[in-house]
């Protein structure tokens, strides 16, 4: 052990009797990531199941698993759109619903820490791989973490995408030295492109790699064009972003799937969800993205390390996709930290050496950094609900770990009462209930809107928002139940109550609770 | 020195990388780490985790007994009580699960009234607790009270079906809160149409399917108070933890008046609750004192919105501009005496230092003495529950057993008429 290092640690850590050949050291930065990756486990963990979307990709899961085959049209909802339907997530929902079925919520509360955990430590492999000392790895993850704070909490396919980004900047990253991302490369491209819509953000990561790798050569070979083409590098390059683009036509939908994600945001109904509309500067998204924009600035000024294309490249094209769409910053959150954390760290040392502060001790591994990260996974394993679940063998149930405006006791009542055909309940409930009645319930439009039939996504709107011809509307799509919630919907909650109570209801109260009201709607005739 | 010796062989093995030994050190630096986290991970769970259950366990098995506090014969005279309760015997006909339920909480499971067509104080509680007593009052082709589904014992409730709904419970838990004020003790045998079960199940099955977005929670925290108390804490079917503490929240929170009855039962739930706790002294401070100036405000605005004739309305809770009420808002007899019958009844379980001034209470107690007994029977019978809720309230002001008093109230009429049994 180094004196300096000793002489950083108090005596009662250094005192440790450890070191011994049968027990690894650590070193600080080590230490530092797994630090890093634990909390991003644990505070990862704490977000309970959201109510919306993530319900109805895993009734595509079951569904895909029941019938061993994908579906051609919509088989949830009442009123199914005539839009072919996109399988560019098939995969994750199939997992997503044998994860559920294997091990319920806590499993996955448990694969959305997990996924988390994994994208935070392979951008941090990465930005050690792209020349940022490795005690700054962990600064990667953090920074990811607290960009994605905006949208991290939802468990969705999306989350495989991120995985495929991380792992295709650390592919960049590590092909201008070595060959093997070329093996792994077209796998995580043929996954991604069945586990997410998303594998246009790979290839435009390996695009602007590519580009900014031959300009690079260019450079370095003076302008000799022909120099530049023989490089090795070059050829990685181009055959990385190749055969991802060729792995990536492994999906249901053929090259065809590179043409659809395109014009996939398109549907008008999807121009009403918030997360498809443009970042405004206001918002927790837009702040961050501003904010991670001023320390690039800063960054530029300070940073003695030289700005690669390929570092421009992928700020700027994430950037404007975030200001079109909130739901970027999914890709701005990793691509930021792998470029500007080796500028941040270039930066930290130009100020230490010209503040000419002491050279900074080497990370000697020590026996007693391993028992600290020891300790750190374990007291993270019983603070984090879902490994505390596996460790105790008692999950929290459903209450406890999904978000609170899921339709709980609604879905149980309706489940207790084997309610089945069409029902008019707001779009983020619909999902859940779905799950819970097996598909026997269906809705007039679920959080899945771009496969809704356009008129009945508008009457959806005209109905949860206290139109007076609610009635009408209700029979017009056969519609044999309403629910309604009081504290968004209270026009309409209003008046289905005040229907029940009327001298010729139309409407008969099944459960109510504080939140929502349930009602048979009867036929016309049957009602006189 | 031979320790010496065996030292440097061994780091010579360490060296080599083809030894067993190198092999060795190098599953154990990879592997030791993991194992030992799991091992202190298997060791904390087997020290610390205990083995969860879903069931509810009452410490007790017997429900708290909830007793009257005070003994006021200006509220009502043992003349007008006795009289009173001859007027609210339990009606065997229409049957109506409802007057069940309000009949045994007044009357108890001693009453008996030697009259064939009026159910004694036992068929009552045997309605509730066996199939084939529920049977003979209500006929074979009744769906029954109780049954079984998923998630255990399930009450046959008002909104499950548009047909037998005189039969059906009408308020949530109120089966099992009735049968905790009369005393049921959790291993009560239950006689179900498919099968046994104990009172103590239906409690444990009751109040895992308790949440608190749930419209009518009163009779729920009545049973928790009467049953689980002082246990502070049980989790629900959904895995949500329910303590006293958000049970007491859920009950002070909504605006008044809100909920059944005028939301009057919102105020008995605390009211057992404080009694109970007198008994358990297991209530946080705090908690008690956010019960008890729930209590005072109400206490306050009853002696603001009292009548000139001594009932309240259904406005209530506007304080002094109920004390005169505008046209259209006196509401009719039927409503004055649920008013006024539930806030008595409540008010005589309530402590002192909430109750207001005496003389109110004199006032209420006279007007619904008085009312009850010019009542139609007729009409009487016809909104039997809320009129039980008001002869109970003048018995807890009389701090008598409703039953005891009716008996002493019929033999005293017999010693004043000479030769009444003949009559």
């Amino acid at each position: 052990m180094s004196t300096s290092t000793a002489n950083e640690l108090p005596a009662c850590v250094t005192r440790d009797n450890l070191t011994g050949p049968y027990f690894p050291n650590t070193s600080q930065a080590t230490l530092y990531a797994v630090i890093a990756l634990c909390a991003i486990f644990a505070l990862t963990s704490f977000n309970r199941l959201n109510h919306t979307d993530l319900w109805g990709h895993i009734n595509f899961g079951h569904w895909i698993a029941q019938h061993r085959a994908l579906p051609t049209a919509d088989p949830f909802s009442a009123h199914p759109g005539t839009r072919p339907m996109l399988h560019s997530a098939w995969l994750a929902q199939l997992i997503g619903h044998e994860v559920q079925q294997w091990f319920g919520n806590e499993g996955l509360v448990f694969g959305h820490a997990l996924l988390m955990t994994a994208i935070a430590g392979v951008l941090m492999w990465a930005v050690v791989c792209r020349g940022a000392p490795p005690r700054w790895a962990w600064a990667a993850g953090a920074a990811m973490f607290v960009l994605d704070l905006p949208i991290h909490g939802t468990i969705r396919p999306q989350l495989f995408g991120q995985l495929g980004a991380a792992l295709f900047l650390l592919a960049a990253a590590q092909l201008p030295t070595r060959r093997h991302p070329l093996i792994w490369i077209p796998i995580v491209a043929a996954l991604w492109a069945n586990l997410h819509g998303s594998i246009l953000m790979g290839i435009a990561i390996l695009g602007a790699f590519a580009v900014g790798m031959t300009w690079n050569l260019l450079v370095e070979h003076q302008w000799n064009l022909g120099r530049a083409l023989r490089d090795a590098r070059f050829a990685r390059a181009w055959l990385a972003l190749v055969l991802a683009l060729a792995a990536s036509c492994i999906n249901p939908h053929g090259p065809l799937l590179l043409v659809k994600t395109i014009f996939f945001g398109d549907n008008t109904a999807l121009s009403s969800i918030s997360e498809w509309q443009a970042t405004r500067f206001s918002s927790l998204t837009g702040m961050l993205l501003l904010a991670s924009l001023a320390a690039t600035v800063a960054l530029v000024k300070l940073s003695p390390r030289k700005w690669e294309l390929f570092e421009i490249l992928i700020l700027a094209v994430f950037a404007l996709a975030t200001f079109s769409a909130i739901r970027m910053l999914a890709w701005w959150a990793l691509a930021w930290p792998v470029v500007a954390v080796p500028h941040a760290a270039a930066a930290w040392q130009a100020w230490r050496e010209r503040n000419q502060l002491p050279e900074q001790a080497p990370d000697e591994p020590t026996s007693m950094r391993t028992l600290m990260a020891m300790g750190v996974v374990f007291m993270t394993a019983l603070l984090a609900p879902p490994s505390f679940a596996l460790v105790s063998g008692q999950g929290r149930g459903d209450g406890p770990s999904m978000v609170s405006e899921t339709p709980l006791y609604l879905a149980d009542e309706v489940a207790r009462r084997g309610l089945t055909g069409n029902i008019a309940v707001p779009m983020d409930w619909a999902d859940y209930l779905v799950w819970k009645t097996d598909g026997r319930l269906k809705p007039l439009v679920y959080s899945h809107v771009h496969l809704a039939d356009p008129a009945a996504w508008e009457d959806h709107k005209r109905l949860f928002t206290g139109d007076p011809k609610w009635l009408a509307l209700l029979d017009a799509h056969q519609m044999k139940y309403v629910a309604a919630s009081r504290q968004r919907s209270p026009e309409l909650a209003k008046a289905v109550l005040l229907d029940s109570r009327g001298d010729n209801p139309r409407v008969r109260i099944l459960y109510q609770d504080q939140r929502c009201l349930l009602a048979e709607v009867l036929p016309a005739e049957k009602a006189k | 020195m031979v320790s010496g010796e065996r030292q440097l062989n061994r780091e010579s093995q360490i060296q080599n990388p083809n030894s067993a030994v190198t092999m060795l050190v190098r599953l154990s630096r990879i592997f030791l780490p993991p194992l030992v986290v799991v091992a202190a991970l298997l060791a904390y769970r087997l020290a610390f985790v205990s083995a969860g259950s879903d069931l509810i366990r009452p410490v007790r098995r017997e429900p708290w007994t909830i007793t009257a506090r005070y003994d006021e014969p200006r509220v009502v005279t043992d003349e007008q009580l006795a009289a009173v309760l001859d007027r609210v015997k339990p009606p065997a006909k229409p049957l109506k699960t409802n007057n069940m339920v309000h009949a045994l909480r007044l009357w108890g499971v001693a009453a008996d009234f030697h009259d064939p067509k009026v159910p004694t104080g036992r068929q009552m509680r045997e309605y509730l607790l066996d199939d084939r007593a529920f049977r003979q009052f209500a006929g074979d082709e009744t769906p029954p009270l109780f049954y079984r589904d998923k998630d255990g014992l399930a009450v046959r409730s008002f909104d499950d079906a548009l047909t037998n709904r005189d039969t059906s419970s009408y308020h949530a838990d109120d089966l099992l809160a009735t049968l905790a004020e009369v005393g049921t003790s959790l291993d009560t045998p239950m006689h179900l149409r498919d099968g046994e079960a104990t009172v103590g199940q239906l409690l444990n099955d009751s109040l895992s399917r308790f949440h608190l977005d749930r419209l009518e929670y009163e009779w729920a925290v009545i049973s928790y108070a009467r049953y689980v108390f002082p246990e502070k804490q049980f989790s629900n079917k959904f895995g949500d933890r329910i303590n006293v503490n958000l049970l007491v929240d859920e009950v002070i929170t909504p605006a008044l008046g809100l909920g059944p009855c005028n939301g009057l039962h919102r105020l008995e739930a605390l009211a057992v609750l404080l009694r109970a706790d007198e008994q358990a002294h297991a209530l946080r401070p705090d908690t008690k004192r956010k019960i008890l100036a729930f209590m005072k405000r109400v206490s306050d605005l009853l002696t603001q919105s009292q009548t000139s004739a001594g009932y309240w309305t259904r406005q209530w809770p506007q304080g002094p501009a109920a004390a005169t009420p505008a046209k259209g808002e006196e509401g009719d007899v039927y409503d004055r005496i649920l008013v006024t019958g539930h806030q008595l009844e409540w008010l005589a379980l309530a402590p002192e230092s909430v109750q207001p001034p005496r003389e109110t209470m004199v006032r209420a107690g006279q007007w619904l003495a008085r009312t009850l007994l010019e009542l139609d029977q007729k009409d009487l019978e016809a909104a039997y529950g809320p009129y039980t809720h008001a002869a109970r309230s003048l018995a807890l002001w009389r701090n008598q057993d409703p039953y005891q008093a009716w008996l002493r109230g019929r033999s005293a009429s017999v010693s004043l008429v000479p030769n009444s049994s003949n009559r």
